[in-house]
This record gives C-alpha cells, structure tokens and sequence, in this order.
C-alpha cells in the first residue's frame, strides 16, 4: 500500500493550480473576449485623431459577439462637419468592417478592408442621423468591440485631400472623405 | 513513485510551452495564421443597440459653421439654461437619471464655452449623480482627467475623457435591471441638449441654420423607447411629461433636409422642452 506524504499533497496541489493556468492560456486568444483590450485600442485611436483636430468620444456602443454578427446602431450628424467612425477590438477579432448609411438608406461608405480595426472618414450632407453597422467579419471565439466618433468643424471646402496632421489641437483642416487607417 | 513524480512535471511543462504557444500570434511566429473566413454582411439579420447619448455639441458645432465663423458666446446660452442640480435632491434613481442626463448635456455646452469652472461644476454634480446610480470612484476617474484638461485648456482632450466617462457611467446602466435608468438619461439629456440649441435660434434666429434641428429617426425611436417605460416609472411624476413631449416634438423636428423650422416652431419646441426639464427635476 502505497503511504501519502505530506509532500505528495503539496505537490498535487501545486500540479493541479499548473494545470488550470495552463488550460486558462490556452483558452485566452481562442475563446475569450477582452471588452478592456478593445476599449483600449479605441481609446489609443481616439488619442490620434484628437491630435488632427477631431472631437472624439466613444458612443456608448460597445459589447461582445461571435464572427458574422452584425450590429446595426444610429448615430446623430449635422451637415458640414467632418466625422470620422472608428471600431476597435481585442486580439480575438481577426476581422471588423463598417457601413454607414444614411436617414434614408442609402450608403455613405463603408469600411470592408481585412483587419481587426475599421474607419470611415466622411463630410455629413445633412443634418440627422446615420445607421451605422459594426460586421465582425471574422474572429476567434468571441471577440470585443468598441465604437468611437470624432467630429470637426470646418469651413473650408471638402478638399479630398489628406487630413492635416499639424491641426492638432484646433477644429479645422482639410476632409478627405473615405476609409481611414484607424 | 518515482515514476509518477517526474512525468507530472515533465507533462505540466508541456502543457505550459504549448499553452504559451498558443498565445502567440502567427504573426509572433512568422507562420501564416489560420484566419476564419470572412462572413456575409446582412444588414436584415443585424441586432439593434441601445440608443446613443445625444450630444448637443454636433449641433453647436454644425452651427458655426452655417454662421461662417460667426463668434459665437456658447458661455451666454449655458448661463441661460444650465441648471444645477444638487445629487441629494433627487430622492430616487429615477430622478437621479433624469438629472444626470441634463448635466451630460450642460457638460457639452461648458466645453464648447471652453470655461473651466463651468466644466468643473458640472464635472462635480456629474460624479455625485452618477455616484447615486452606483458608479464606483474608478468608474468615474475620468472626471478628473477631464478636469485636469480643461485646467490646462486642452478642450478636445477635455471632450475625449467627458466622453469615456459618459461611457463609463452608461456601463453601470447598460445591466438589465438599469435598462430604464438608461433610457431616461438620454430622453432627458436630448431635451436639455434641445433647450440649449432653441434658446441660441430664438436669440439670433436664422432659418438658413434652424434646420440643425432635423432628427425625425432619432427623435421617433426615443419617442418609442420612452413611450415603452414600464407603467410605474411612467407614473413617476417626474417623468410623467417626457412621453407627450417627445410626441409633441417629433413633428416639428421630422422635416426635409433642405427645410428650415419656423421661428414659431422653434419657440414651440423649446417650450416643450422647457417643460419636460423642469418637470423632470421636480421645479
């Protein structure tokens, strides 16, 4: 008969907490959403477009779903500003698209490059609301996103140029309408 | 023995390298990864979010620029209709909300004023309201890295951690049991936003610029949403005047793109909501 030591119990127990980390690792990328990853990535992007001039704030849309899902929210626009859409997402996200659409169903554009982030840059022709589809195209598990929008204020033409880095700081610059490289 | 107590290490490390393998990205590991293919986009098969938390800032915004750069004194229109509201007046969660949603937006105007001890008012009664609807300090931390920011005058930084606040507390709403408490933020923070705008159109009217008000789709589904309240908080008489409110005034803001709302419609409009805020903090 074999005779338990202390030893043993202490070794077990150490094994079995191994074991349970090592099955969480591997469960974290493939099975697991990260909402604080995803507000992160957001919050990063965010920081980069307030430094071209943009008024950015999340939109209180944000949550946790599987690839295919897709998302439909509104979002208020006034004629003549610049808006930028942007989503970010955790690792499990492989790939996010956008569509933006208007009051009246038409499409403004859409985002549909492969990536785990998406962004639309457009000038709004109107005042009222937009309808705003979040696709997670693909993902691993389940994955998170976050959706943020920056407006600005400009007076001058819609250019089709580049958006002025050096506007930091200041509502003004160039639009140039399109996807944008969040 | 032996045996046993050298293959359960020798086995947990292999559990452990392949588990930190796994963790790896294939672009970490130089391999191509296995990407799930790309789904189908269905707009029909989309699930609807909750509605967004209006902003009178877009409008305030969009109406510089219809006055081409016109000066305008946002501070003169927040001195006007802001109201203060002290968290310990409001008895419930239900008006707590309704408050709440009014400072959102009076937090919107003090930063398009770019006026730091309005901005720092409303920070205050923001974090004491939401901290009567269970926001923790953490959760409200960016109250005062927006403060922070006003004090330095970086107002878009300011506009940013506003709004990761805003998000913050709408979290703490976004459980089911605080479903109601969500809807009545963003029914109260659209009116107030809408006292802010009709009161500037009244002051210097121009029917070239009165059509920021155009928001028939958001307007419409509010007025669902509010209409939809369980009975007992409709009956809660600080709520009881949002309901016909919003029936009132989606007809004068459901107008075509190109339409401009009457001087008369305007003043209607801000009698409407004049009524519903007042109504909605008990005055």
């Amino acid at each position: 008969m074999r005779v338990k030591k202390a030893g043993d119990n202490k070794m077990t127990r150490i094994s079995r907490a191994l074991c349970l980390a090592a099955v969480g690792l591997l469960g974290i990328d493939s099975g697991f959403a990260d909402p604080a990853e995803a507000e992160d990535t957001a919050y990063r992007m965010a920081r980069k477009y307030v430094e071209k001039g943009f008024a950015m704030a999340p939109t209180d849309h944000s949550g946790v779903c599987g690839g295919g899902t897709a998302i439909e929210f509104l979002i208020p626009v006034n004629k003549g500003l610049d808006y930028v859409f942007l989503v970010g997402t955790d690792l499990a996200a492989r790939d996010v698209d956008i569509y933006v659409y208007d009051d009246v169903g038409g499409l403004i554009l859409d985002d549909r490059r492969p990536g785990r982030l998406a962004g639309v840059q457009f000038r709004s022709s109107y005042n009222g609301t937009t309808k705003v589809y979040m696709h997670m195209a693909s993902s691993i598990g389940l994955a998170s996103w976050y959706v943020l929008v920056g407006r600005r204020g400009s007076i001058k033409p819609e250019t089709g140029g580049r958006v002025d880095p050096t506007a930091a700081q200041s509502e003004g610059g160039s639009s140039a309408p399109g996807v944008v490289g969040p | 023995m032996q045996a046993s107590s050298f293959s359960l290490p020798v086995l947990l490390a292999i559990i452990c390298s392949l588990a930190l393998t796994g963790r790896l990205s294939g672009e970490e590991t130089g391999k191509a990864e296995e990407i799930p293919p790309k789904a189908p986009f269905n707009p029909s098969q989309a699930q609807s979010s909750r509605l967004p938390l209006p902003s009178p800032y877009d409008k305030m915004l969009a109406i510089e620029v219809a006055a081409k750069g016109k000066k305008i004194e946002w501070a003169k229109v927040y001195d006007a209709v802001a109201i203060d509201v002290d968290a310990n007046s409001s008895p419930d969660k239900t008006s707590a909300a309704l408050a709440l949603g009014i400072k959102i937006a009076d937090g919107l105007v003090a930063v398009k004023s770019q006026d730091v001890e309005k901005l720092n008012s409303c920070a205050t009664q923001i974090e004491s309201l939401a901290k009567k609807l269970g926001a923790s300090d953490e959760e409200l931390r960016r109250a005062r890295l927006a403060r922070e920011n006003a004090n330095k005058g970086k107002w878009l930084d300011v506009f940013l951690e506003l709004g990761f606040l805003q998000a913050d507390i709408m979290k703490t709403l976004n459980r089911k049991e605080n479903a109601n408490e969500r809807k009545l933020i963003v029914a109260s923070g659209w009116m107030q936003g809408a006292r802010h705008v009709t009161y500037y159109l009244m002051e210097d009217y121009d029917a070239g610029i009165s059509n920021v008000l155009r928001e028939p789709l958001l307007v419409g589904e509010l007025s669902k949403e509010i209409k939809e309240l369980p009975a007992e908080t409709l009956a809660h008489p600080r709520v009881k005047a949002l309901p016909s409110a919003f029936e009132q005034a989606l007809p004068l803001v459901s107008i075509g793109r190109e339409d401009s709302v009457s001087r008369d419609n305007v003043a209607k409009l801000k009698s409407i909501a004049d009524l519903a805020v007042r109504s909605a903090l008990n005055q």
